[in-house]
């Protein structure tokens, strides 16, 4: 038993092991490539029914010995397998490509399922198509490939995340699908490097996802890392290095133009002109010449030529008894903005799969045993770019040109200097943006560890009936350290004189079991493939400590630690150490596939789960679904068709998932201790007695929310598989959301979440594709696809029928700029209608005649005219309406792929339309003197010079403080995500010992075409608010970069 | 074969766990109701969970009933940024944005509804030393629920009443049925509470004579505002008369312990040690300001308590917020201003009061102890603000002020100043230079003073005015007059919350105001006139719409599906507040 283990780690850790046996004719051939008729290298060839075998050389011969009338088995990646009897000593065998076979396998879920059976609405990806996009994130190479997926940059400074909406946000709550890893649920795709991943699994309607029950209201992502393969080792490595550039800035004043533009709004306010003399100081000649620009903030933060990289080595083989793939792969991305301190993404990740036969019979593996690994480190820090009061893009866009960043010793230009030049006594709030960047958010780090792996166990003790068991164990530890020193006062209001120090750090894990048994069967011609299964999953073992203190003992960053400041200090010292919130979810699933003849296919799937997140009683929650599928092409009716189509299939299905993502014990009347509650009684000010208060009114009657779900697609293959068409309409109903609904003030605590609200998304989804050659030599395919949802809530459960977003978005004492509103898609803006500029008195006389209210204390030509929506004449909350909604209504994907020998040539094109973004650089009110864009210059000035916005005055000016539709923008755009030329040096010198050996040039976001103003039109960024369901916020997004890079492939 | 099945199915039973207890979960950073409170221990955190309410509406003052009374009363204008609407808003009796107080009705109710807990709770908690350690927690807690209803009433008039912690409709109440309740509290608190004199409890807490006291200005804000005799009781039989607030008072002035501080001017911070010597006005006039070294203050019954523990993400309402926003505009250089400190120009003093006093009793000391002359005092003061600065007065109110003290000097030998002298005082190093949080001594709610003017009113004698006159300086009057009391109030308790209800009980509000109109002002230091005609029609029209009372946060109102109405006077173009000019 021993010396058996001892080969099997042997085979475990050099792949290939071949065993021979006595045979009686040496057989050998040449294997190729049935598409071009090129020698295919590396081509496992086995004996069937025996463990003889062998691999094909660089010529794609093979030789071995096999007896007469046995047959061979030739197997290859990408490749159609293929048998051939021994007839003499000589078998040749032409592989063709299995991608135009309607023998796909697709992940469903627990399981997998030939593509041309499935009754759901799914898309795959495979893997290697999203690693030619050379992106640091999968998710960003996916945005082109996945019609009914939206997928939005949260940021576009490096490592941050994506917004993901599968058909719509469903909900108020976390709109997130359930990601799938190697079938352990809750992993971070950002997390992969692409080069990982075999292959992502999208389940979009209600009965494929069903099988996921509570937590699949939100759609389910099945992702699957690369998966050890049968045949010769093979080693690839990917790499490529990039720069990266701002794709467009933001045309901020210059210094003259500045001074003219404050000037103006002086004059238009009555007020006299300032004395830029005394402000500018010794500057003031070289700004009133023009010789000096003044300074552009935004341009001093920009981080030019900022590398990127990432390197890839990946090793891949087996044989029928143990198969292995690993890798372990680097990625580097620099931020385009923050210098000198500028953002950077570090991520390294190791992959280790591999599956071993244990017990084998004649015809099946009866016990196999598999594990994935997949573990990544990250290392992460950046600038602030969260909202308008935590954001260095803004505060650069809106900083005074007219400030110097440094003084005349080279130092950062401070609130001394400022005395000094005389510019206080112009503004003394403004700080120096760059200074307070460094100091505030320059110096942090934000390190995470995330382990996820799982071990299974298969047994099939009688063909086709297979126990599997499955143990997954996830692991995340991460640490925090961030630092803020003293520095001389940047201004008035922006000093520190205490240097400050904050550490945190947690670890935990969690683990799920599951128990599957399947069993496919026919009688007759009826196929039935039957899946029962269980699993439980504990999550939240784990614990965070974090502390904060003041006044270093060493200068620096690099000691910027705990240990090294000075005594604990009341009020500024922080100690926190919490456990994670550990939850508990235990499920039952069964599922009935069934097909006629492949022709007629219905698929059943309940499910059953209790989440510990309720309180008992309501925990249960069942979700069921059927779906159908109709292969008409099978039918003799089509007969006549089959000359140019290949394949039609009907699809319907309904299904119903659940979501209990919520906080846990919302049943409970909680009490909290915080620091917030605590009162200081005596004369100490420096102790306090610790408060207590009843934080929630208990709701013991939540629930899960359900998503239910109707779909109808059909998929078709025309004119010998070169087109494919697969179109479906769907409409999900989200009941019950999870909703913290505004409850009255006078119940003195916070509302919990009940089961509030409704919301509807429908649409459709269109994915076209033509894929052909043209002669020999050229190959060429266009895939495109199309999507379009709507979306409206069409319940809340409360008297007002609103969730109210916050205040203070846009910029500071403005109101709700955003909601959800029954009867409106979630997160419209909301706001004033305006019905452009009153052009002179008599305008303003009309308007008032004809029994409109006005807004402004004092009206005036050149001032807003808002629409008194209800004509009362008065213009007040209840004239404010939807004046944009930010989710896009259509989603456009284009792919365009070129082959020529050895040429390639790609392009991938994005697009969104439908959405609006409300953008503001500035601060309104509070915000007299920021700095303008060139924009100002669209302002009214006189009659018939702007229809839209308003004269020029302070932000304070009604026209400004007042959220209306001048600062809503179309955010429709078309992104050239990515083009790549290529050639594989293959072709030019076939002797080399690679099987690959590609270099390729790759633009991204080459250009963008779009009418929107701001830097990126790609924008899920909710302006720092802190709600999910809210995006389409401008107020200094960072912005995604153009790179242009080189890489290699090379496999041997 | 069947080996294997059998095996897996085995296997299968074992691996299919119990689920119910595996879904079972405790919180283990937070208690409920179900568990908590239990001890002593528990209801001493429940208790300073309530007086936390006080911190709590300190982080957002602008929406508080004290901010909003003392702008909107006759002693202050609104002041501020002209993007600093909800001061001159408030001033004005105007409405600004969708929800101007909601914040206030939001926290407030939050304490309630802490205090609520406490009342139905308290008495079941175990361990307490004897009864009246029992009694002193609970009579604190409805002293709490009564101060709160009071302000909530005075604020916003007919507020609902929620004395439960029961999940139903709450209508407003009726101020008979509101007043009676906080009366009814308040004589609760007074029964309850232990009779021990002053200085037995740990500044900060309430006790049995701060419920007398503040019985006694419920009952002088009711009857006089709503022209009744008495108030009737919770239980809608007994009465609560003059007689009984008169002789609750009596006892509190006879037997509380608390005192009237011998000098006026040491109440006041600017007299700190730390600043006085450098202050011209109080330099060498032998004064030392009553906390000094963290000493109690004998006249002050009812104060908010801050700490060093202030923090801007959370804690933000653990300094004083009042102090920040009434402090000198502008971010100019702390000598221009010395010895008041930096904030954001709320409630310039009006020209009015000033000028009113110095005609009615020109040698009152305490007029230039409580406002600054600002031309006199600080001529290098620079008007405006940051060029904002809106209803800027030449008069500043000291005794809420955010006070500086000198600091060393720096490399080049200019004199560096604390933003607060509590940094130095206090040693409270963490804001050595951050004035937003560096204000932390006491805010007084209620003086003893008070107390004896109250006593006066009540019984219409001049005992009690006497004694706050000789304190300051005043000859004695000899006869009792409402016209002396009100000036006596108006002079010993200006700039300090309580002239709005006075003014307000009084039925003098309308003539109070209007004499705002028209004062001198600065407009972005640019001199101006006060003219407030064209918002909403001036002082006297606004009170005469509202009768004082300012809107009911609208959100709430839609949120109640009808069961709240809105104050008269609000909701209508004159009531929207779009700008000063």
């Amino acid at each position: 038993m021993k010396r058996k283990l001892n080969f099997l780690l042997v085979l475990l850790l050099f792949g290939v092991g071949l065993v021979s046996a006595q045979q009686n004719l040496s057989v050998s051939g040449v294997v190729t490539d049935a598409g071009d008729g090129s020698p295919l290298v590396g081509v496992s060839v086995l004996v069937k029914g025996s463990t003889v075998g062998t691999i094909t050389d660089m010529s794609g011969k093979y030789t071995l010995k096999a007896a007469q009338g046995a047959t061979l088995v030739f197997s290859y990646i990408g490749m159609e397998k293929q048998q051939e009897i021994v007839k003499t000593g000589i078998v040749n065998a032409a592989m063709s490509s299995n991608s135009k076979m309607l023998n796909e396998v697709v992940a469903v879920g627990y399981g997998t399922m030939k593509k041309k059976l499935v009754t759901g609405a799914t898309v795959q990806v495979a893997g290697d198509k999203l690693q030619k996009l050379s992106t640091t994130s999968a998710f960003t190479a996916l945005q082109t490939m996945t019609p009914g997926v939206n997928i939005t940059q949260s940021s576009g400074q490096p490592g941050e995340g994506f917004k993901v909406n599968i058909r719509g946000i469903g909900t108020i709550g976390n709109s997130d699908p359930l990601y799938v890893i190697d079938g352990v649920s809750g992993g971070d795709l950002n997390s992969l490097n692409p080069s990982d991943i075999e292959s992502i699994d999208i389940l979009k309607d209600g009965a494929s996802s069903a099988i996921y029950g509570a937590r699949a209201a939100n759609g389910v992502v099945l992702v699957t890392t690369k998966q050890g393969k049968s045949g010769k080792v093979q080693v690839t490595y990917d790499g490529y290095y990039g720069v990266q550039n701002v794709y467009r800035m933001p045309s901020t004043l210059n210094a003259q133009q500045y001074m003219n533009v404050m000037d103006q709004v002086n004059f238009n306010e009555g007020l006299d002109a300032y004395d830029w003399k005394s402000v500018l100081g010794t500057n003031y000649d070289a700004i009133k010449s023009g010789a000096s620009k003044g300074t552009n903030w935004l341009d001093l933060m920009r981080n030019a030529n900022a590398p990127t990289q990432n390197h890839a080595l990946n090793i891949v083989g087996g044989n029928d008894i143990s198969k292995f793939s690993m890798g372990v792969s680097y990625t580097g991305q620099e931020g385009i903005f923050g210098a000198p301190v500028q953002s950077d993404y570090k991520r390294t990740t190791v992959r280790l799969n591999s599956e071993h036969v244990i017990l084998k019979s004649t015809a099946f593996d009866v016990i196999k045993f598999g594990e994935t690994l997949n573990y990544n480190y990250t290392l992460k820090n950046g600038i602030g770019i969260g909202n308008q009061y935590w954001n260095d893009i803004t505060n650069a866009v809106k900083a005074n040109p007219l400030m110097p960043n440094y003084n005349s010793a080279g130092n950062y230009f401070n609130y001394a200097d400022s005395k000094a030049m005389g510019f206080s006594n112009y503004d003394n709030m403004q700080a120096n943006p760059i200074a307070d960047m460094v100091y505030h958010r320059g110096y942090n780090d934000s390190k995470n560890h995330n382990l996820n792996m799982s071990a299974s166990l298969q047994i099939q003790p009688i063909k086709d009936l297979i126990f599997k068991s499955q143990f997954g164990y996830k692991m995340s530890a991460s640490s925090y350290r961030s630092f803020s020193p003293a520095y001389e006062d940047l201004s008035s209001t922006n000093l520190n004189t205490v240097s400050s120090i904050s550490q945190s750090g947690s670890l935990g894990w969690s683990y799920t079991l599951e128990n599957t048994l399947n069993y496919k069967f026919k009688l007759d011609q009826h196929h039935f493939d039957a899946l029962l299964g269980q699993s439980i999953e504990k999550s939240g073992m784990g614990e965070g400590v974090g502390a904060s203190n003041v006044n270093y003992l060493f200068d620096g960053y690099k000691y910027a630690y705990l240990s090294n400041t000075k005594n604990a200090t009341p009020g500024s010292t922080t100690v926190t150490g919490a456990p994670w919130a550990q939850g508990g979810l235990a499920s039952f699933f069964g599922r009935v596939n069934y097909d006629y003849k492949e022709t007629y296919m219905a698929s059943v799937v309940m499910r059953a789960d209790g989440s510990s997140n309720f309180a008992k009683g309501k925990r249960w929650g069942y979700f069921p679904s059927v779906s159908a599928g109709w292969v008409i092409s099978n039918e003799a009716f089509m007969e006549s068709t089959k000359d140019w189509m290949d394949f039609l299939k009907l699809r319907a299905s309904w299904g119903q998932n659940g979501n209990c993502n919520i906080n846990p014990f919302q049943y409970l009347a909680t009490i909290s201790f915080d620091a917030t509650a605590a009162y200081s009684f005596g004369n100490t000010y420096t102790s306090q007695t610790t408060g207590s208060y009843t934080d929630l009114l208990p709701n013991p009657d939540v629930k899960w929310e359900t998503s239910d779900q109707i779909d109808l697609g059909l998929d078709t293959r025309l004119m010998n598989s070169r087109m494919t068409v697969a179109l479906d309409f769907y409409k999900k109903t989200t009941k019950d959301w999870l909703v913290v609904a505004p409850i009255l003030d006078v119940m003195g605590t916070n509302a919990p979440y009940v089961n509030g609200g409704d919301i509807v998304n429908k649409g459709f989804e269109l994915g076209l594709g033509w894929n052909d050659h043209m002669g020999k030599d050229f190959t060429y395919g266009v895939n495109a696809n199309l999507s379009y949802n709507h979306n409206e809530v069409t319940r809340i459960a409360n008297s007002e029928g609103i969730i109210h977003g916050p205040a203070n978005v846009l910029s500071q004492g403005t109101t709700e700029m955003y909601r959800a509103q029954v009867g409106h898609p979630i997160g419209f803006f909301y706001g004033y209608q305006t019905a452009g500029v009153f052009q002179n008195n008599a305008e303003i006389a009309a308007w008032k005649a004809a029994g409109n209210g006005i807004l402004q204390s004092n009206v005036q030509p050149g001032d807003l005219k808002f629409v008194d929506a209800n004509h009362d004449g008065l213009i007040n909350e209840k004239d404010k309406g939807q004046i944009g909604d930010p989710n896009p209504h259509f989603l456009l994907g284009l792919n365009f792929n070129f082959g020529y020998k050895g040429f390639d040539l790609a392009l991938s094109v994005h697009g969104a339309f439908g959405q609006q973004i409300a953008k503001s650089y500035r601060n309104f009110a509070d915000g007299r003197k920021n700095n303008y864009t060139t924009e100002v210059f669209q302002y009214w000035h006189g009659e018939g010079t702007s229809n839209k916005y308003p004269r020029l005055t302070a932000g304070s000016n009604a026209n400004f403080q007042n959220i209306s539709d001048i600062y809503i923008e179309n955010g429709d755009y078309l992104k050239a995500q990515n083009i790549t030329v290529g050639y594989d040096f293959k072709k030019l010198m076939p002797k080399m010992p690679l099987t690959q050996a590609r270099l390729y040039f790759t633009a991204q976001n080459l250009f963008t075409i779009t009418g929107y103003s701001g830097m990126d039109p790609e924008i899920g960024s909710d302006g720092g608010s802190g709600n999910g369901w809210a995006r389409g916020i401008d107020v200094g997004f960072y912005p995604s970069p153009r790179t242009y890079l080189v890489g290699v492939n090379l496999k041997f | 074969m069947k080996k294997y099945i059998l095996l897996t199915a085995a296997a299968s039973a074992l691996l299919f766990t119990s689920c119910e207890s595996f879904l079972d979960t405790e919180s283990i950073t937070k208690k409920n109701t179900s568990n908590y409170p239990q001890t002593v221990g528990d209801a001493q955190q429940v208790l300073a969970g309530i007086y936390n309410n006080l911190n709590v509406v300190n982080a957002t003052p602008q929406s508080s009933y004290l901010y909003a009374a003392e702008l909107a009363s006759d002693d202050r204008f609104g002041g501020g940024g002209e993007n600093d609407k909800q001061m001159q808003a408030e001033d004005l009796l105007m409405n600004y944005g969708p929800d101007m107080l909601g914040q206030f009705w939001k926290d407030r109710y939050a304490g309630i509804n802490r205090a609520n807990t406490a009342i139905l709770t308290l008495g079941n908690c175990t361990g307490y030393t004897d009864d009246n350690e029992k009694n002193q927690m609970l009579g604190e807690a409805y002293f709490l629920r009564a101060y709160y209803y009071y302000e909530l009433a005075s604020l916003y008039g007919n507020v609902p009443l929620v004395l439960d912690l029961a999940l139903e409709d709450h209508p407003q109440a009726t101020p008979a049925v509101m007043w009676g309740q906080i009366c009814t509290d308040l004589k609760k608190a007074v029964d309850l509470m232990p009779a021990k004199k002053f200085g037995s409890l740990a500044s900060g807490h309430v006790d049995k004579w701060t419920a007398e006291a503040m019985l006694g200005r419920a009952f002088l804000f009711y009857t006089g505002y709503y022209s009744q005799a008495d108030v009737t009781l919770a239980d809608g039989t007994s009465k609560l008369t003059t007689t009984d607030v008169s002789a609750l008072i009596d006892d509190c002035v006879a037997n509380s312990g608390y005192s009237l501080v011998p000098d006026f001017r040491n109440l006041w911070a600017y007299t700190n040690k730390l600043t006085k010597e450098d202050y011209s006005f109080a330099k060498g006039q032998g004064l030392k300001w009553v906390e000094d070294d963290k000493a109690v203050n004998p006249e002050a019954m009812f104060m908010i308590k801050f700490s060093e523990f202030a923090s801007w993400s959370t804690t933000i309402g653990y300094s004083n917020g009042y102090a920040l926003h009434m402090g000198m505009r502008g971010g100019q250089d702390y000598g221009n201003t010395f010895p008041f400190g930096q904030g954001w120009g709320a409630g310039p003093v009006a020209s009015n009061l000033w000028k009113d006093w110095a005609v009615a009793e020109p040698t009152d000391k305490r007029r230039a102890a409580s406002i600054c002359d600002i031309p006199v005092e600080l001529p290098s003061y620079k008007k405006g603000g940051w060029a904002d600065f809106v209803q800027e007065t030449d008069y500043y109110g000291k005794k809420w002020a955010p006070i500086t003290c000198k600091n060393g000097v720096d490399k080049d030998g200019k004199t560096v100043y604390a933003p607060g002298f509590d940094v130095l005082m206090y040693n409270y190093t963490a804001q050595l230079t951050n004035m937003q949080l560096s204000n932390i001594h006491d805010l007084v709610l209620l003086r003893f003073a008070e107390v004896l003017l109250m006593q006066s009113e009540l019984k219409k004698d001049v005992a009690g005015i006497n004694k706050v006159r000789v304190r300051a300086g005043l000859p004695t009057i000899a006869a009792y007059s409402d016209a002396a009391l009100r000036n006596e109030r108006r002079w010993e308790l200006n700039c300090e919350g309580v002239r709005w209800n006075d003014i307000r009980r009084w039925h003098i509000a309308e003539a109070a105001l209007a004499a705002q109109a028209g004062q001198p002002t600065y407009f972005k230091g640019m001199p101006d006139q006060n003219t407030t005609s064209h918002n909403g029609g001036g002082y006297a029209a606004r009170y005469k719409a509202t009768g004082g009372f300012f809107p009911i946060p609208q959100t709430q109102i839609s949120l109640s599906a009808g069961l709240y109405k809105q104050n008269p006077g609000w909701g209508t173009a004159d009531a929207e507040y779009a700008g000063w000019k």
